[in-house]
């Protein structure tokens, strides 16, 4: 595959056909917004598998002062204006039995405790509960994105059902929302329906015809709902539920859009894969097709092979490093190549204009973490934890360490309150309070 | 899993270990007598008699009988959307397109191992968006069919815009009778009749309509899901299913389709339900191209042989191993599974059959001599290091890290897969630390480890499995020595009894084949897959049930899953558990 300028082209799922334009500059959302209109805010979260070299990822600054950054975050030193580490929070309960990484997967972002042997978590995940509130009229509520395909056979982790695994966003009934790992199924998901050509009444027919299908699905989903045991309603509720969803959708979105950019096919690197995971998110966006997304870059014990970036093995396999030299050498490259993906990212927010006339990483919000704070010891305290973006009314350019090790959901109480819902006062199993210290 | 109700630091004291080793199925040794004549060695599996609640199938604790309360054998199964795999093949065989419509939809996460259980199937936004694009493009490709094309003949049998209404209502009809896989009232039809009707009523094209009230039935959950219903939605009877929802679980185990018109007919008829008319379809089934789905979907998941293309070994570390071996291995055990059904073998076959398929490439690879002609060719392994599933290049490859083999990853594979006794994770508070000191073989590194308390109850099974594969690197070529010496593959195995020694896995494998475990163990397998729930050692009535139908059979693994489609557990059902 030749060489890359990823910065200016756009690969979807691609034969490495590049779109030689910086489209990103060519497109406009078809409703400009002009300067000093309201700008939408955005959520995203970020999952990074297998933990981090913490003695890396922790800054080197005191708790409280102005960041400064440990090596692994080196690439991010642009943004201190927009960072906040976080230390010593706990993700899901220390004395967790079995199967730490799934463990902290489907806790990561509900707080809930994942259990044994069961496919659906506490819900739901602090992403769909910022998406009630800021989703508004975009054609997608939110959108969930995954850097590996889901498993096709075995085992995911000792004990847990895959689905707890391999997933950190879920409803409000715990149930888990598919993720999309195609990069050409992302860009369907996200252009899918677009049609210049058509009229106002064209597209009000075709909304009308659909609805009317749905109608009468929904209508036999009811009439057979009587007719099931408990087991089978479980899952026609899911159904009806989805279908529902569906239909509001068609009712209220009203919108951004914006001219898709060239859709191609093919192999990706890991650092294309990821670019271009980056570059559909901030489109979205931008263009306002969705204001909240998660990344699962991985799935649950990922085992991916960093050779490309000299640390070759299993992601893993290498995190429990057993205080092996070479293996912390190499997931110390591994996180600092994480970071400079994120680096990416948030350049590519701050480069794009938003319709306050600030930036596009003003009116966002990344919370950035993984299943477990170091890989060799599986700890769930001291988690890794990276608020990025100005999307939250968080004081940023800081490290914050608690002593107390509260746990997630007391951040996400406070991250609820800070994209606008107040009612939100406790979150999952341990957010009893808002977090203190996220601004002075 | 049952009985997983450890608490932190359950495992320090070596009573404590003890009750570990048992309750999470690393049992203190292997189950069978190797010196004895098990049944395993020669049939298809144990003859273990009796079906009440006390039984050795599944294996009991460190090889003595075990007393449980067995599952009743027919439980309570949640309701199954079609997956992506059997959605995209029934909108295929429904439309006659070609297009993959499983690539479209975001993955089914797997429940015990497998794709299609119930519990596990969810129904998001997502995937109503896509089903609901799907159907479009199934619709607008079946509407592009050729005038005198088979399947628009028998879908698009009239005109609709000269037909009018009835030309609509009799198409929606025949076409949400295959879809739904049963007959249709016209009532059910009625409100998707009328969207088309509608439609048309208001200027649009009457094929258009025609196809809105298609998609209409595309989104049903009557299509989507396989609706099974019970007299009373509340009552524990268990009740035998109708003639078409055996029909439709029959197709999707044996198939992952819908049911052809030969298998509606033997519905409609009534023989689906006797013992004759079901043995008579699943023979017919079997025989059926179809059938092939057995191998890529339930060996594919079983064997894990559907990854083998996924995994990445390491470029540098491996650079004779490339993706065409990769697709060449994963054709290697599948074809080899395929011979074991089609011949009937005994299930003990596929880990010591003298036999497998090879093109140029892999035999190369293999040391073998190469085939004539371009395409896999069966070929006999006497004389060379392999035999077996375990020797093939697909299993050794997926249970190896990118840069090095794993022998605990490969022991445990077996454990988990072959004996269906999963060893639980390291208990919390274990200091794994300093384990990999680096500069040492994995051997080395491993005795080290085992050494270890709580850590040898499951490693003393784990690691002399996994290390008897040493000869084989992480991409399965043979190597006699690796970077720290040659390759010492010798181990011990504790058994009922006593130890048992053995140098590789040519030797490992009769100690195996002996293990009680192997048998029921592949039952589980099969009926998980079939039913769409997870069997463990709590189903021991069901799985018992089903291996002495599969021994009184004589055709292994082909009785196996032939056993599971006459079983009770697959053929009845209940609204509610006891």
């Amino acid at each position: 595959m030749r060489k890359l300028t990823a910065s200016r082209r756009l690969f979807l799922g691609g034969a490495a056909v590049a779109i030689a334009l910086p489209f990103f500059e060519s497109l406009t959302p078809r409703e400009a917004r002009g300067a000093g209109t309201a700008a939408p805010k955005r959520f995203m979260a970020c999952f990074m598998p297998n933990g981090f070299d913490m003695a890396d990822f922790r800054p080197t600054s005191a708790s409280g002062t102005p960041l400064a950054l440990g090596p692994m975050m080196a690439s991010l030193a642009d943004f201190k204006d927009h960072l906040l580490v976080l230390g010593s929070l706990q993700n899901t309960k220390q004395d967790h039995p079995l199967g730490d990484h799934s463990g902290g997967i489907g806790s990561m972002l509900t707080n809930h405790t994942v259990i044994y042997d069961t496919e659906k978590m506490g819900g739901p995940s602090i992403d769909q509960v910022v998406a009630k509130q800021i989703g508004g009229t975009t054609k997608l509520p939110s959108l969930e994105l995954a850097g590996e395909p889901g498993a096709t056979e075995g085992s995911c982790d000792s004990g847990y059902r895959c689905s707890v695994g391999n997933h950190i966003a879920f409803d409000s009934t715990g149930t888990p929302l598919p993720k999309l790992y195609d990069t050409g199924q992302i860009f369907d998901r996200l252009f899918q329906g677009f049609d210049p050509g058509a009229s106002q009444a064209d597209i009000a027919r075709r909304n009308e015809y659909q609805k009317s299908i749905l109608d009468s699905v929904l209508a036999q989903a009811t009439e057979l709902k009587a007719k099931l045991n408990a087991a089978d309603n479980v899952k026609l509720d899911e159904y009806l539920s989805a279908v529902r969803q569906v239909e509001t959708r068609i009712e209220v979105s009203t919108g951004g859009s914006c001219m898709p950019p060239m859709k191609t096919t093919g192999q990706l690197s890991d650092q294309q894969r990821a670019e271009v995971l980056n570059d559909l998110v901030a489109l979205a966006f931008q263009c306002d097709i969705t204001r909240v997304a998660t990344l699962m870059w991985g799935n649950v014990t990922s085992n991916r092979n960093y050779a490309a970036i000299g640390a070759a093995g299993g992601h893993h396999d290498i995190s429990h490093h057993g205080g092996n030299p070479d293996n912390i050498a190499k997931l110390k490259k591994i996180g600092k190549w994480e970071m400079d993906r994120l680096a990416y990212l948030l350049a590519k927010l701050k480069a794009l204009p938003d319709s306050d006339g600030r930036t596009v990483l003003d009116n966002t919000l990344i919370l950035y973490s993984s299943d477990i704070s170091d890989g060799d010891a599986h700890n769930h305290d001291d988690m890794p934890v990276l608020l990025a973006g100005g999307g939250a009314d968080f004081t940023m350019n800081r490290y914050v360490d608690y002593k107390d090790k509260p746990h997630f959901g007391d951040l996400f109480i406070s991250i609820a309150n800070a994209f606008g819902d107040a009612s939100v006062t406790t979150f999952g199993e341990h957010g009893t309070k808002p977090l203190d210290g996220l601004k002075v | 899993m049952p009985n997983l109700k450890l608490t932190a630091g359950s495992c320090i004291g070596a009573v404590s270990c003890v009750l570990l080793s048992v309750v999470s199925g690393c049992t203190g040794f292997m189950q069978g007598d190797p010196a004895g004549n098990n049944a395993t060695t020669t049939g298809p599996g144990p003859n273990q008699g009796g079906s009440g609640g006390t039984t050795t199938v599944g294996g009991g604790a460190g090889g003595t009988t075990m007393t449980a309360a067995s599952k009743p054998e027919v439980d309570v199964i949640t309701m199954r959307r079609l997956n992506r795999t059997q959605y995209s093949n029934t909108l295929q065989q429904l439309t006659g397109s070609k297009q993959d419509f499983a690539e479209k939809l975001p993955a089914d996460d797997l429940s015990f191992g497998f794709d299609n259980i119930g519990e596990a199937l969810t129904v998001q936004p997502l995937h109503i968006e896509t089903f609901s694009s799907s159907a479009d493009a199934a619709l607008d490709d079946l509407f592009a069919l050729p005038a005198g094309d088979a399947t628009r003949s028998r879908v698009l049998a009239c005109d609709a815009q000269t037909g009018g209404h009835a030309c609509v209502l009799s198409t929606v009809l025949a076409f949400a009778t295959q879809a739904f896989r049963r007959p249709v009232t016209e009532a059910e039809v009625t409100p998707f009749v009328s969207i088309a009707d509608k439609f048309t009523m208001t200027g649009g094209k009457a094929t258009d309509g025609l196809k809105l009230a298609l998609k209409a039935v595309l989104l049903s959950p009557h299509f989507l899901f396989r609706v099974e219903l019970d007299p009373s939605p509340t009552a524990k009877d268990v009740h035998p299913l109708s003639a078409y929802e055996l029909a439709t679980r029959l197709s999707y185990y044996l198939w992952s389709t819908m049911p052809d018109d030969a298998l509606l007919a033997s519905a409609k008829s009534g023989n689906l339900t006797t013992d004759a008319g079901l043995t008579s379809e699943v023979t017919r089934m079997f025989n059926d191209p179809k059938a092939k789905a057995l191998v890529s979907d339930f060996a594919g998941q079983w064997l894990n042989i559907r990854r083998v293309t996924a995994v990445k070994p390491d470029a540098a570390t491996y650079p004779n191993f490339n993706a065409d071996l990769a697709v060449a291995m994963q054709t290697e055990s599948s074809m080899m599974f395929q011979e074991l059904l089609a011949q009937g073998r005994p299930i003990t076959d596929l880990l010591t059959s003298n036999f497998t398929f090879v093109n140029k490439a892999l035999a190369t690879y293999y040391g073998l001599p190469a085939p004539a002609g371009d395409g896999f060719s069966r070929v006999m392994l006497d004389g060379s290091h392999r035999a077996g599933f375990l020797m093939q290049g697909s299993f050794l490859t997926l249970t190896s890290n990118p840069t090095r083999t794993s022998p605990v990853k490969r022991g445990k594979w077996v454990l988990e897969q072959l004996l269906c006794s999963p060893p639980p994770p390291p208990p919390p508070g274990v200091n794994i630390s300093g384990v990999d000191g680096g500069g040492q073989s994995v051997r080395a590194k491993l005795e080290a480890h085992r050494a270890k308390e709580p850590c040898h109850s499951c490693h003393s099974i784990m690691d002399p499995i996994g290390l008897s594969f040493e000869n084989f690197d992480g991409v399965g070529a043979f190597r006699a020595a690796d970077q720290y010496g040659p390759i010492d593959a010798t181990g011990t195995l504790p058994t009922a009894a006593g130890p048992v020694n053995f140098n590789g896995a040519l030797e490992l494998m009769p100690i195996l084949v002996k293990d009680e475990r192997l048998a029921p163990c592949a039952a589980e397998k099969v009926l998980t897959y079939a039913v769409g729930r997870g069997f463990s050692k709590d189903d021991a009535i069901a799985v018992t049930n089903v291996l002495n139908a599969t021994n009184a059979s004589g055709q292994g693994l082909r009785g196996l899953i032939g056993s599971v489609a006459l079983s009770q557990s697959f053929r009845s059902r209940r609204a509610v558990g006891e």
